[in-house]
């Protein structure tokens, strides 16, 4: 006869979840394919060596981004990924994602965004009034941008309209 | 412990090989399904425009939408939504079924809310519908539109016999359908639709087993395979099940005491479901078998049920906004077939019906039809003892044949507020004669609000089975009125609460007054009144539903047979309270863990030889599956009923049969091979 004790059952458990992904892994995934197709719909002012994309904050999409930076590029330029913790380390960039358990510092993020022509993308709701240029917003598994043709203008970005239409426009 | 170690290997070995990718080339959006989105690779989805990669990202999402907007035909022929259509409905679809670790057909409908099971007599199972005993002739079983009851007493045997991996989903109404399908459809239908060709489009072969009590419980095998081309498409199911009943200890009418277990082989079913259809004509043919055994200290029976089903159809519109579909159906039925038996019979219906189905404007439309068909019942075995009409001045004839037809007209009326619905069906059968069901609803949806009042009349029509016992018996008459009212409370969570009132005229009742006295009657009247509440909520995550059930029995209730004396509120063998639980959670891209749980309230059993009524004690069910995709194979293991409560199966009327126990607690596997083609 099989028996089973409550011990058995709690390991079997424990090893099962433990090998749990965050069903979130699929969010990231597509927010950093999202990130890399924004290139091709947004100029830069001045012409760099490699495509910087800067962390801010602790975000699996990190990994996705590596991940596209080893095999893509944008146009000419290689990508590079950074991570960041503060905003001190904030240096030039094309694109900063700020992370959630960041996402209070939009506002200073937005001050040198402006200075140094970087696109600001976030995930955090209403982050287009404080200064965002593309905000992720995720819905019921669905996922979905909001963006900010006012707030991308004034880091001198210059933004393709085929982008604006399929974004959901915020003043 | 051997079997925990291999399972926590195989979980080990499964999460070294998270990636699962779609095989397909040249996928078009639109099309994808959200499952097949969830595979595509980084590459593929790197290779899209953002305007595809919109699109995918918009069909990640997951809400409750999928099942308000998925479109049903039980109900009103017609297809509609679940908050639109005229009745009070179920859906179980296939995901459900197959992440809940179902057994069988039981484990299934057991989740439904106001469905509970009992047990009749002779190894066989039957289905109770909101507090009333449905067993004969009352529940209506469909598979793919084609009726499963015998054409003897109309009974449909339930546990381990429709194979669960051949299901795309099941329709429920939970209520009356006399007004489209006739007098099998007093208190409920049940549409079970099986995989077409599009949705195999390839093989698939998935067995399960199940261990209780150091025995092997049950063991099934089932083989889909479906595939179209151009406008031909062909599908093929058969399966292969066997089991016992339970482990445990069983008292038989004699007060005998054994166990199941001691004998093999007690309930076996095979089941074969072919389609061939080419555009818009049809050809399906089932054959179904089901074989149960009986056991007594004294002796072994087996009563075994052959149906042999064949249905040609063809659609077409010779208008536009009409659509006409004539129909033939063959259905032969042998019930509680014993080889050598002098009762065997032999009963062959055919039928030829014509549906019309009109949208005279945006707001109007119209089904209607015309449904013929023809009986011939015979005695199988060559005996001087023929027994139709045993009791009735036309003695000693070994075969009988009825015939019926019958009309039947539905219209939609939708105006800015609501939708009224009105229809009924006339029958007129050459032996007990003429029976109406008309059927009124008012439906509207009001943004997330809407609410049903329905009236609806239904009757059972008196089967071979009855009238061999008394020719002149009648057919029960019903009265259902219910409401529903539902509430979507966001995109992912929805909540509905119905009340019904079914009163049942002229039931017919088995008696047995012992020394060969026992036949049918009409009775005065029956029925059940209650109350219904779903909670549903669906995320990317997973899904939950919690429903509750009640019923009382109707005050006017005459059949004493059903009654528990001292106790008014409950009727023999239905407890009056019911909570389901079903959830599933997806932990990653491969596995799923599905807890379910079903609480029963106390019901009661009469023990007739000891001339007692028991109490059974209220039960909890709990069980666990988990479910596991590797490519192109599924794997799951599970337990049912962990805590080992199961309650038994008691018999809800006094008759000579004690509880038939239920397993003991049960471990669970099963492994599928799903073969795509491309």
């Amino acid at each position: 006869m099989i028996k089973i004790s409550l011990r058995q059952l709690l390991l079997l458990f424990l090893i099962i979840f433990s090998m749990t992904d965050r069903i979130k892994a699929q969010d990231e995934k597509f927010k950093a394919i999202f990130i890399y197709n924004f290139t091709r719909y947004i100029n830069w002012p001045v012409k760099t060596d490699e495509f910087v994309v800067t962390i801010l904050g602790n975000d699996p999409i990190k990994g996705e981004m590596e991940s596209i930076a080893a095999k893509k590029m944008v146009g000419n330029e290689k990508i590079r990924v950074i991570s960041i913790n503060s905003i001190s380390e904030l240096g030039n960039c094309q694109i900063v994602y700020i992370a959630r358990n960041k996402s209070d510092l939009l506002t200073q993020v937005a001050l040198k965004a402006k200075e140094f022509n970087i696109l600001i993308i976030t995930d955090k709701s209403n982050a287009c009034s404080l200064g965002a240029g593309i905000n992720f917003v995720s819905s019921g598994g669905k996922l979905t941008f909001e963006i900010s043709k006012q707030n991308i203008e004034n880091c001198n970005l210059q933004i393709n309209s085929a982008l604006l239409s399929l974004g959901k426009l915020v003043n | 412990m051997k079997s925990i170690k291999i399972l926590i290997i195989f979980c080990l070995l499964a999460s070294s090989s998270l990636n699962v990718f779609s095989q397909n080339e040249n996928t078009k959006i639109d099309n994808m399904t959200r499952d097949e989105i969830m595979n595509l690779s980084q590459d593929e989805l790197l290779d899209m425009s953002l305007e595809d990669l919109t699109l995918v990202a918009q069909k990640l999402g997951v809400s409750i939408d999928e099942l308000l907007k998925m479109k049903t035909t039980v109900a009103s022929t017609s297809a509609l939504t679940p908050r639109e259509t005229p009745g009070i409905i179920s859906i179980i679809t296939e995901e459900e079924i197959e992440n809940m670790g179902a057994r069988d057909l039981i484990d299934v409908l057991r989740m439904v809310p106001g469905i509970s099971f009992g047990y009749d007599d002779a190894g066989v199972y039957g289905i109770q519908m909101r507090g009333n005993w449905g067993f004969e002739g009352k529940v209506l079983m469909l598979m793919d539109g084609q009726e499963l009851n015998d054409l003897k007493y109309n009974v449909y045997p339930f546990g381990q016999h429709i194979n669960i991996h051949q299901i795309k989903r099941i329709e429920i109404i939970r209520g009356p359908g006399s007004s489209i399908y006739g007098g099998n459809a007093e208190l409920g239908v049940i549409n079970i639709i099986t995989k077409d060709a599009t949705d195999i489009n390839g093989v698939s072969i998935t067995s399960d087993a199940g261990v209780n009590g150091g025995i092997v419980g049950f063991s099934n095998i089932n083989l889909n395979a479906g595939k179209q081309v151009g406008k031909w498409k062909v599908s093929a199911t058969g399966n292969y099940n066997r089991g016992l009943w339970s482990d445990k200890n069983f008292r038989d009418y004699d007060s005998s005491s054994y166990k199941p277990a001691d004998s093999s082989d007690l309930v076996t079913s095979y089941n074969a479901n072919i389609k061939v259809s080419y555009a818009k004509l049809s050809a399906r043919f089932i054959l179904d078998n089901y074989k149960t055994h009986y056991l007594t200290d004294s002796f072994t029976y087996g009563n075994e049920f052959k149906t042999l089903l064949g249905e040609v159809k063809y659609e077409f519109s010779p208008v536009k906004n009409l659509t006409i579909t004539p129909r033939f159906n063959y259905r032969n039925s042998i019930p509680y077939y014993a080889a050598g038996w002098y009762l065997n019979n032999s009963i062959t219906r055919y039928t030829g019906n014509v549906t019309a189905n009109w949208d005279i404007s945006k707001n109007i439309n119209i089904v209607g039809g015309v449904d013929y068909y023809y009986d011939y019942a015979k005695m199988m075995e060559n005996t001087d003892s023929s027994l139709f009409f045993i009791n009735d001045t036309v003695n000693g004839t070994s075969n009988v044949s009825f015939n019926n037809i019958a009309v039947y007209l539905q219209s939609i009326i939708k105006t800015k507020y609501f939708n009224i619905t009105i229809g009924g069906r006339f029958d007129n059968n050459n032996h007990y004669g003429r029976d109406f069901a008309p059927r009124v609803g008012i439906t509207g949806i009001w943004n997330k609000f809407h609410a049903k009042l329905l009236y609806s009349k239904a009757f059972r029509s008196p089967s071979f089975g009855n009238i061999e016992f008394e020719s002149d018996i009648k057919a029960e008459n019903t009265r259902v009125l219910e409401f529903e009212a539902g509430y979507k409370i966001n995109s992912n969570m929805f909540l509905t609460a119905n009340l019904f009132d079914i009163s049942i005229k002229k039931p017919i009742i088995w008696y047995d007054n012992g020394d060969d006295d026992c036949g049918y009657l009409n009775s005065k009247e029956t029925g059940t009144r209650g109350l219904e509440i779903e909670y549903r909520l669906k995320y990317v995550w997973g899904y939950g539903t919690l429903n509750y059930s009640y019923y009382i029995p109707e005050p006017g209730n005459t059949v004493t047979i059903y009654q528990v004396p001292g106790h008014d509120n409950s009727y023999l063998g239905a407890p009056n309270h019911k909570l389901t639980l079903n959830t599933s959670f997806k932990l990653n891209k491969i596995f799923n863990i599905n807890p379910s749980a079903i609480y029963y309230s106390k019901t009661y059993g009469y023990l007739r030889q000891f001339d007692v009524y028991k109490e059974y004690k209220q039960s909890f069910l709990f069980n666990l599956f988990l479910s596991a995709n590797i490519k192109s194979f599924e794997f799951g293991a599970g337990i049912y009923d962990i805590f080992n409560q199961g309650p038994a199966f008691v018999q809800p009327y006094q008759g000579y049969n004690f509880p038939f126990p239920s397993p003991s607690r049960q471990f669970l596997i099963r492994l599928a091979y799903n073969f795509k083609f491309k």
